[in-house]
């Protein structure tokens, strides 16, 4: 990140679009070029063997598939496009795709075994031992090996807040994130912020102990008629955070605190402690790790924003302090999920649409997201997923100094031969430059993805309300639909368990 | 609300748990001719590469006198007569450009297999060693012993005796041919005297590598035989090589091969042996 050397005005973060994994091939990624070796040879031999005109033609085949293979088109070269195609056609085919809970079709399994769809599958939910007085549901990733837990946040927001301020947050986010790198235990960190469409359970609870019998007609009528103009329009957000920790990095400590799931729990509330201190830095009123009974409900109003207000009329008549009565996190998935179109995700009557955001070249400000959580139509609702992970010192020093390998291999092939190099070139080149010298200067390298998500009832219409969604990043992040991902993409964007993540992977390892 | 509704949405509802035949008859289809489409895209890639290295097979068969000899693409239909033998004589032969002579890189492909030349009989008493059998490959071996003898030094006048020695009456004369004109021409180009012996340290030498036959007539006893070598011509140590054919007319008389009377053949298809221009005249490599 660099900062615009303006006096005034509010600081500018840059170099945020770096893309991860560029390749070092040319720009190409191994695959990419092995494949465009490949569609070449032909157009060689031809040449090799004096056959002039069966080399052009073989050279128009090449040109064309190397277009294919390179040339991305919304995010992914065609080759990449037909392989997500085919294991997409694959998943509806086999039925793997269509999901219905087992409470759908009658079998009441065991309460504590978790029955969700798609990628969610491969997470587990054990309850750790005891933590402030309640239990902290754990989420463990048995595909990565990973441990982490969930906490609830309430935040008064930043929009009433000054340039200065704002300023002050985003280094205090920034000193957090170095601080969790140092910790070597959890490594990574997703806030999760998603509007809830005010159903105003609350306030019909409230009222109701609050009624006096004796109240005159006319008050009760003018009352009433404020409350159908004004709630309906009303939209509250809430925020989580997940934090995770790999299974190697918790083994040890793990042992220690005498093994099991109990042992990894142990190893992760010392740091849940720091990451909590950390948040109320960023003026977090309050934190509050949730027992299997918070997660089962934020991941059930993930799918199914309508279940909130039972839940939260549930919580309100009677009171359930332990969450040892609420919802088990066998109800926690959805009812029923189709087979996923290709641009849109269906579950349990709500329709999802899912995006990347990707920041810009020109760099951003404090705040810039703001717009996509502004819900436009009551009913709607939005979704905004950042996910950290924070490289070790190591990792970071290894992955700048292949990042500036990969550029100066192109830059400096070029200047060498006398090629002019490009404007972009060139940026990327000081870029690397500069991040090197951050690392080397104790600084954290961190990875994020930005997901977000698009929710509104099946019945209305939901390419229109994506296309406003889409309207209200244009000029600050660029979204990318992210089809025939749609299931996957909408776990990243909307629940808070953590996923969304790729893990690291290097073309080769200095 | 405008109600475009994905259709999808609505199914899910009246078909709980299930996706609908229809979305997986389409997924079916959609994988069906994307795996169609890649393997047509393998094969024919495969197919492509295959044909690149193993070349085009010459096919044609054509009635001959000996189809193990029948060379690739020239016909005349082969009669009796003098005017069967003039067609087959003056049948043009494949036109190549004058670069063609120059070494480049050899073919992988042939125009046939290898030819057996039998060995003469007759080696002394004469110029050009002669006693061959009375087949197409004695016409090609008697023609070989000719070319060996004819051009040694690239001098006209020993191409004249050679040739005048092995010519019937009424063929034509040896200042006239083809191969005459052409030695005086290189006589003349490189500054050599125009007959008779080379500069000291210079040497021409010709070397059969490929013959082929024209054509035969249906008696066995006219052929127009080709034979292609490789003249090396050597002056103080730099080589300068290239391929150098020839085409006669062939009689059959008596108990030897002759140079047969009437029109002489045309003018043969030059080029570097074993390369492709030469395995697409037809030439034919010679085993001893």
């Amino acid at each position: 990140m660099s900062t615009a050397t303006g006096p005034v005005g509010p600081r500018v973060y840059r170099g945020l679009n770096l893309k991860e994994g560029m390749g070092w091939i040319a720009g190409m990624t191994p695959v990419q070029a092995f494949l465009v070796a490949a569609a070449c040879t032909p157009a060689l031999i031809a040449m090799s063997r004096n056959q002039w005109s069966t080399a052009f033609s073989w050279g128009v085949f090449a040109a064309v598939l190397v277009v294919l293979i390179v040339v991305p088109v919304h995010g992914r070269p065609a080759f990449r496009w037909l392989a997500d195609l085919i294991m997409f056609q694959t998943g509806v085919l086999m039925r793997w795709s269509p999901w219905q809970s087992r409470a759908a079709a009658g079998l009441a399994g065991d309460r504590s075994e978790p029955d969700l769809p798609g990628v969610l599958s491969r997470l587990e939910f054990p309850d750790g031992p005891e933590f402030h007085g309640s239990r902290i549901c754990l989420i463990h990733d048995t595909d990565q090996g990973r441990w982490g837990a969930t906490a609830r946040l309430t935040h008064s927001g930043v929009g009433m807040l000054s340039d200065d301020e704002c300023t002050e947050l985003a280094r205090r986010l920034g000193s957090m994130l170095v601080g969790l790198g140092h910790r070597e235990v959890v490594d990574r960190i997703s806030l999760l912020v998603r509007t809830v469409p005010d159903d105003g359970t609350e306030y019909a609870v409230w009222r109701e102990r609050h009624q006096r019998a004796d109240a005159p007609t006319l008050a009760r009528q003018v009352t009433t008629e404020i409350d159908r103009d004004v709630a309906s329009v009303s939209v509250r957000t809430e925020l989580f955070v997940t934090v995770s920790g790999t299974e190697d990095a918790l083994r040890r400590p793990a042992k220690a605190a005498g093994g099991g799931v109990a042992g990894r729990a142990y190893a992760l509330y010392r740091v849940l402690e720091a990451v909590a201190d950390g948040l109320r830095g960023l003026g977090v009123q309050s934190v509050t790790w949730l027992t299997s009974t918070g997660v089962a409900e934020a991941i059930k109003t993930g799918f199914n924003p309508a279940t909130a207000a039972s839940l939260q009329y549930q919580h309100l008549m009677r009171p359930d302090p332990d969450g040892s009565v609420g919802l088990p996190i066998s109800q926690a998935g959805p009812a029923l999920a189709p087979a996923p179109a290709a641009r849109a995700y269906h579950h349990d009557g709500f329709s999802s649409v899912s995006y990347a955001v990707q920041p810009p070249e020109s760099g951003t400000i404090f705040g810039s997201l703001g717009p996509l959580l502004a819900v436009r139509t009551a009913g709607e609702r939005r979704t905004l997923q950042i996910h950290y992970e924070i490289l070790s010192q190591a990792a970071a020093a290894r992955e700048v100094r292949s990042q500036r390998f990969r550029n100066n291999v192109l830059v400096d092939a070029k200047a060498q031969r006398g090629f002019n190099t490009t404007a972009v070139d060139t940026r990327r080149q000081t870029g690397a430059r500069e991040q090197e010298a951050a690392v080397a200067a104790g600084h954290a390298l961190v990875r994020f993805t930005v997901a977000s998500s698009l929710t509104v009832p099946a019945e209305w219409n939901l390419e229109d309300h994506a296309a406003r969604l889409e309207n209200d990043s244009s000029g600050r992040f660029r979204l990318l639909r992210l089809e025939l991902a749609q299931d996957s993409a909408f776990v990243a964007a909307a629940l808070p368990v953590g996923i969304g993540l790729p893990r690291l992977t290097r073309a080769f390892d200095s | 609300m405008a109600r475009l509704m994905n259709p999808d949405g609505r199914q899910m509802y009246s078909r709980p748990g299930r996706p609908g035949p229809g979305e997986r008859g389409r997924a079916m289809l959609i994988l069906g001719g994307v795996g169609v489409l890649l393997l047509g895209l393998i094969i024919a890639v495969i197919m492509f590469v295959t044909g690149m290295f193993t070349g085009s097979e010459t096919t044609g068969p054509r009635p001959s006198a000996d189809p193990m000899l029948s060379s690739p693409g020239l016909g005349p239909s082969a009669g009796s007569g003098p005017q069967a033998e003039a067609a087959l004589a003056q049948a043009p032969m494949l036109q190549l450009p004058v670069s063609a002579v120059s070494p480049r890189t050899l073919s992988t492909r042939t125009a046939g297999p290898p030819i057996a030349l039998p060995q003469p009989e007759q080696v002394t008493g004469s110029l050009v060693p002669t006693g061959f059998p009375a087949t197409e490959a004695g016409a090609l071996a008697q023609l070989v012993e000719l070319m060996k003898v004819g051009m040694a030094d690239a001098d006209p006048q020993t191409w004249a005796r050679a040739y005048d020695s092995l010519a019937e009456p009424g063929a034509l004369p040896a200042a006239q041919t083809r191969t005459s004109q052409d030695l005086v021409d290189l006589r003349r180009g490189s500054n050599m005297n125009p007959t008779g012996p080379l500069r000291s340290g210079m040497r021409i030498s010709w070397a059969p590598t490929s013959v082929m036959v024209k054509g035969t007539t249906d008696d066995g006893t006219y052929t127009v035989a080709c034979a292609l070598g490789e003249l090396v011509a050597d002056n103080d140590g730099r080589v300068v090589s290239f391929g150098w054919g020839n085409c006669l007319p062939m009689r059959r008389v008596g108990d030897q091969w002759r140079i047969a009377s009437g029109p002489t053949a045309a003018t043969a298809p030059s080029a570097w042996p074993g390369s492709d221009e030469a395995v697409s005249a037809g030439w034919r490599d010679i085993t001893r």
